[in-house]
């Protein structure tokens, strides 16, 4: 398989076969008239010159506290094929004592779900930064930090969808985050996408359940349902930080692929960090579209960004990855 | 199995008064659908066509199959509306090919089933199946009545969505089956929700075929 995964005219008859396209969404990602509402609930996605330019792939690398952070979030084939814009965001930020860094992934069959995952993502890191950033903390100030970001988060887009006037379930979001205070991590999630804890002895585990059903892409929780934020409140889980060598934070478009996350993601931090030996078999019929190492290129956002492009019969969905390595914390199988 | 499939069913009545032009008519639409998921890279990769049929009993001609591996099938009209064995054997073939989320792999993505059906059942066994559906909810299944013969009142026993196609000539056939690829090729776009106990959302209805409130 590769980008024109589709086939020509040699089947049963002679239809000819769709190959997949690049298509530029045609439409402005944030509607003019809405940016003031923007501005009001999620600043910080609202540039100096008053824009959101949107882009079908972004990244970002930073070190902060103790710990190295790469992410990279990239518009999905299908997405791409129907000139429609990436439903997935993420966002990170850094402050005195930790960092907060989020995903999300805007729910296909709402109209303006992209915006919910941006307002989202950022909106529940600025929380958590103006909750613990501002003056030094207490450890335990974590815990209430987090559940007045959900909050806040919560309620920014019930803001949002009332100010343009829009339906809450336009604005349908998952939300994962990690939180760095003080030597403890703090996770909370709503909706499918998945963790990876990588402990110091060797252990991998998924900290927090996603949210699905029988069938796939069943998710009963979004942002901001009735009943999603008291979700995400009660996920919460915290943990000594050095008890962690990295933490992986995933929407579905690569858990799907990679699913079960637990199981795969030993194999998925090697070919990171190692790359793609030849011979080497992915798990799920995974096929690698960056066999080089991501971890020590010269351009690792670029690097990851490129390898988020790996295929998989079926999975085209927007993808979104995040890694947080602590320095000097060692994972080995 | 490590695809997960948006399965799709067509459980089309073939009894007598199908005879002629509706009957041709169904094939030909199931040839046009096949030729629009073809068009689709996506349905290419994740939709799966079945096609079942019922009449004095119920078979299922073609089992699920992917796109760029399916053939149209003939169909012959003929016989009863045995629509409870119909509706027994989807959940049959639900049971037997369907893939569930588990804790080792993702399932199957929620099927899609359309039902036809252009006159009232025959036999008497139909409740208890459509009472099933309904109960079980095993996938996303919307029930067309066929011109105005159609027992609508049955159909709604079985699927909240019915739809009603205003007469069985070849072009509301045809706008049909292209409500189907559309309802596919939205489907395999937006799966991804299920909240509110909801299910897909449909495209708008093509002129000729309304939606039963």
């Amino acid at each position: 398989m590769n980008s024109s995964s589709a086939l020509n005219t040699d089947g049963a008859d002679a239809t000819p076969r769709a190959v997949w396209s690049v298509v530029a969404p045609e439409a402005p990602w944030c509607p003019p008239e809405w940016l003031d509402h923007l501005l009001a609930v999620a600043p910080a996605l609202v540039g100096a010159d008053g824009h959101v330019p949107p882009a079908d792939a972004v990244g970002m690398q930073a070190r902060h506290n103790g710990w190295s952070l790469l992410s990279a979030s990239s518009r999905g084939r299908l997405h791409a094929h129907r000139g429609d814009y990436r439903e997935d965001a993420d966002a990170t930020v850094a402050f005195v004592h930790g960092w907060s860094t989020a995903v999300a992934d805007g729910a296909g069959s709402a109209s303006w779900s992209r915006l919910g995952a941006a307002i989202a993502t950022a909106v529940f890191t600025h929380a958590v930064r103006d909750n613990l950033g501002h003056g030094r903390k207490p450890a335990d100030a974590l815990e209430q930090a987090l559940q007045e970001a959900a909050r806040t988060t919560h309620q920014a887009l019930r803001d949002f969808a009332a100010r343009a006037g829009i339906l809450l379930r336009d604005l349908r979001t998952t939300l994962l985050t990690a939180t760095l205070h003080q030597g403890r991590i703090g996770l909370m999630q709503v909706g499918d996408g998945a963790m990876a804890w990588f402990h110091v002895d060797g252990r991998v585990t998924q900290p927090l359940s996603g949210d699905s059903g029988d069938f796939s892409g069943e998710v009963t929780h979004f942002l901001p349902d009735d009943g999603a934020v008291e979700q995400l409140a009660r996920s919460m889980w915290i943990a000594d930080a050095n008890t962690c060598a990295t933490l992986l934070l995933v929407t579905d478009g690569v858990e799907d692929a990679w699913y079960p996350l637990a199981r795969h993601a030993p194999a998925l931090l090697t070919q990171l960090v190692a790359g793609v030996m030849d011979g080497t078999v992915l798990p799920n019929a995974i096929v690698s579209s960056h066999p080089a190492p991501v971890l020590g290129a010269p351009d690792p956002v670029q690097a990851l960004i490129a390898w988020l492009a790996f295929e998989k019969r079926g999975e085209n969905d927007d993808r979104t990855l995040c890694l947080l390595t602590r320095d000097g914390g060692s994972w080995a199988p | 199995m490590s695809t997960r499939r948006l399965p799709v069913y067509i459980l089309a009545d073939v009894s007598g008064s199908m005879q002629g032009t509706p009957i041709e008519s169904v094939k030909s639409g199931i040839r046009q659908l096949h030729r629009d998921l073809l068009g689709d890279p996506q349905a290419i990769e994740s939709a799966y066509l079945s096609v079942l049929t019922f009449s004095d009993s119920a078979q299922q001609i073609v089992p699920l199959t992917e796109v760029a591996m399916f053939n149209p099938p003939e169909l012959v009209a003929s016989g009863q509306t045995n629509f409870g064995d119909g509706l027994r054997l989807l959940l049959e073939v639900f049971e037997r090919e369907l893939v569930r989320t588990t804790a080792d792999q993702k399932g199957d993505w929620r099927p899609l089933v359309f039902i036809l059906s252009d006159g009232a059942p025959t036999d008497v066994d139909w409740p208890v199946y459509a009472q099933q559906l309904r109960e079980r909810r095993p996938a996303n299944i919307i029930a067309v009545a066929c011109g105005d013969q159609a027992d609508v009142e049955a159909l709604k026993q079985v699927t909240e969505i019915v739809i009603q196609m205003q007469d069985m000539s070849p072009d509301a056939f045809k706008a049909f089956f292209r409500f189907v690829s559309a309802s596919v090729k939205q489907t395999s776009a937006k799966v991804g929700t299920f909240s509110d106990g909801g299910g897909i959302t449909l495209p708008p209805p093509p002129p000729g075929i309304t939606i039963v409130p």
